[in-house]
Formats: C-alpha cells, structure tokens, sequence
C-alpha cells in the first residue's frame, strides 16, 4: 500500500476528528504538500454530506405504531406462555396420552376378566380326585414290599383304581364300580400272603350320590 | 472530540438496552427515534421495494426488543442493528429472489483525475448518490456506512462479516470508481 492509500484511508477518521493529535500533525504535513490529496479529501467531505439527500424515512410515527404493536401482542404471548409453564406444552401433550393409555388398559383388563370368567376350557386333563367316583370306596395301607407289579395286577383284577393317597401315613383310597368288587379286592388281600397292614371296609362313595 | 459523543452514544445505548430487557417501551422508543431513519437508508442498499424497508425496519427493531439481553456491548449498538438488518435484507431477497442489483464489476482506469474537476463534480450532491447507486453492492455499503453513517472500518467489517482490510480495499477502490462515474455522469 502507497503513502497516499494509507493517508486515504485515514480521510474518514480526520473527517470525523477521531485522529491523535500526532496523526493529525502528520495528516495535516502530508495534505500541505500535496493539493490533490486536498481535494481527494474535499471529496470525502461532499461524499460525506451527499447523506443530506437521501431517501426520506418512512414516517417514524407509524412506523413505531406497527412495532409498539407487535411488541404488545409479543408480550401478551409470552405472559401465556409463562401462565402455562407449570404444564408446558410437551407435559400435557404426555399427559393426554397418558390418559388414553389408562383408558386402553383399563378396557383390556375388564374384557380379560370377563374372558377368564366365562371361559369354558377344553378338559385336556383330569386330577385324580376330579375323577368321577366309583360308587364304592376302600382305604388301605399296603405292606412295604408289595411290588408295584403287583398292586397293578390287583387293582386290574377287582376293576379299581387310587383314586388318592398315599398320604402320610402312606394310606390309599381305592374306588370300586360296585361293592362287590370292594369285597373280592378285600378276599384277595387276605386269602393270600397279608399285602396289606390296615384296611377300612367297602363304604359306599358319597362323590357316585 | 467526536470520541467523547461517541462514548456518549454507547453509555446511553447500554442504559436503553438495560431498558429494554427491563420491558421497558419508552427505552425501545428512542432506540427506534434514533436508528430508524439510519436503518433505512442501509436497507435500501439492499432492497428497492419502500414496503420491504418498512418491514426489515420493523422485524430489526422487533429483534432487538427481543433479544436485547444477548447484547454484549462489545460492538455498538448500530453495528449489532445494521448485521441484524443486513441477514434480515439478504433473506428477503433470497425469499423473494428479487436481487435489483448485479455484481458487474466497473471497469476503472488507472488514470489521474483532475484534482479541481473532480471537487466540482463532488459538489452536486445528487450527482455523488447518483454515482453511489452504480457501484458494486458491496462497494456501494461500504461507501453508505463509512461516509453516510460515520461507521469506522472495524465496525462495518462487523457488519460485512469480513475482515477489517477488506473494508479498507473496498473503500479505496469504490472512491477511484465514484470518481470515474462522476466524471463520466458529467460528459
């Protein structure tokens, strides 16, 4: 950059007055020797008061009456946001569709337990004691060594079945059709070598009535 | 000294700025009595339409109101309103792609002046805007602000969003093209 540009540039600021004191001294030396550079600056000067002719400002009053306006209405908006900060905006979104889950959940439980209720399921299997009752009933405790080959036999000889037990004191109920059976399981349990410790006698099923 | 009104604009455009974040209108009052006719003519540099003026007028001024606590006061209040303005205006006329000027760039010869022609010429006043109004945009702002608005170099490159010695070339070769379009707007 020449000495010319660099003092050119400094116009604006010695203009306006904004130089040192030493800048100004030196400015001024500068500009005393050279009368182009005075009038390069008598330039600026002009450039400076050619701001006297621009455009007219649109009138202030109206123009401060739009934004005194907007600035109410900004506001007012923000005093109803502030109002509804203790449920922003985002909670009561969550909150209404925490409402329609409860709903939801609600409606499905009810028709879950409406469904269990009056479900009728399929009997895909039986608890022995479910199990209808033959009409006679024997209770017994077999002898530690009958085999469990043997009490199958037994059992299928005399059409019977456990129908529970043992229990803790390791007695069985056993079920008959009829008590004629119940007394041919009792003679065969004692016509031959005891099978058995105790036994009750054939007692009619109270579960057949 | 200048300095001392300068310093003086800046105190009072602080106190006005604790204003306006205080919700203070009257605060927003002056600021608006005091910038908007120099808005306006900044504005212009960018947009012809006198209602598209009017309306970055009014949304800088709006954004000022509303952001006044982000100011930090480390470059003057105009500056902060003008760069808010300037990406106000360049927006609008991307929105509207309505750009009214080209960067044609004018071709200047390095020759000397006449020294007394051209003070002469500088004398009309509405020859030397006639003039402005033909350079490049940014030539013609940054003449608008050093020299229509008393900015200094460091505060335009703020605004401009360049450095400091961009400014300073601009201004250097803008007033060697002033200084041919006059002399051609005089033939």
């Amino acid at each position: 950059m020449t000495r010319e540009e660099t003092f050119s540039l400094l116009v604006p600021r010695y203009l306006r007055g904004e130089l040192s004191p030493e800048q100004t001294v030196e400015f001024e030396a500068y500009l005393s020797e050279n009368p182009d550079f005075q009038a390069d600056i008598e330039f600026q000067r002009n450039l400076m008061t050619a701001r006297e002719d621009a455009p007219e400002a649109p009138a202030q009053e109206f123009g401060w009456a739009r934004l005194s306006r907007s600035i109410d209405n900004l506001e007012t908006q923000t005093s109803e946001v502030s109002t509804s900060e203790a449920k922003p905006k985002s909670a009561s979104m969550f909150g209404g569709m925490w409402k329609v889950a409860a709903i939801a959940l609600a409606c499905v439980s009810i028709g879950q337990a409406f469904y269990i209720t009056n479900y009728d399921a399929p009997k895909q299997y039986q608890l022995a004691s479910e199990k209808e009752a033959p009409g006679v009933s024997l209770q017994l405790s077999f002898k530690a060594s009958v085999s469990f080959t043997q009490l199958s036999d037994l059992l299928a000889q005399h059409n019977s079945q456990i129908i529970s037990g043992p229990s803790t004191l390791g007695i069985y109920t056993l079920s008959f059709a009829d008590k004629e059976d119940c007394l041919s399981m009792i003679s065969a349990l004692t016509s031959k070598e005891s099978l058995v410790d105790t036994y009750t006698s054939c007692a009619a099923n109270s579960q057949s009535q | 000294m200048q300095h001392t009104d300068s310093d003086k604009r800046r105190e009072l455009d602080k106190a006005l700025i604790v204003g306006i974040i205080d919700g203070n209108k009257g605060a927003m009052n002056e600021i608006y009595k005091a910038y908007a006719p120099a808005l306006n003519g900044f504005i212009r540099l960018f947009l012809a339409d006198p209602n598209d003026v009017a309306d970055i007028i009014h949304d800088t001024m709006l954004e000022v109101w509303r952001k006044a606590e982000r100011f930090e006061g480390r470059s003057s209040l105009k500056t902060w309103i003008f760069s808010i303005a300037k990406n106000k205006s360049i927006d609008r006329n991307r929105k509207h792609a309505r750009l009214k000027y080209s960067d044609e760039v004018i071709d200047i010869k390095d020759e000397a002046l006449n020294a007394s022609e051209l003070f002469n010429l500088s004398q009309e006043k509405s020859a030397v805007r006639a003039a402005v109004e033909q350079l490049k945009p940014d030539h013609r702002r940054a003449i608008h602000l050093s020299f229509f608005e008393d900015l200094t170099y460091k505060e335009i490159a703020e605004i401009e969003g360049c450095p400091e010695g961009t400014i300073k070339t601009r201004i250097l070769y803008a007033k060697r093209s002033l200084q041919h379009i006059l002399q051609n707007l005089k033939k």
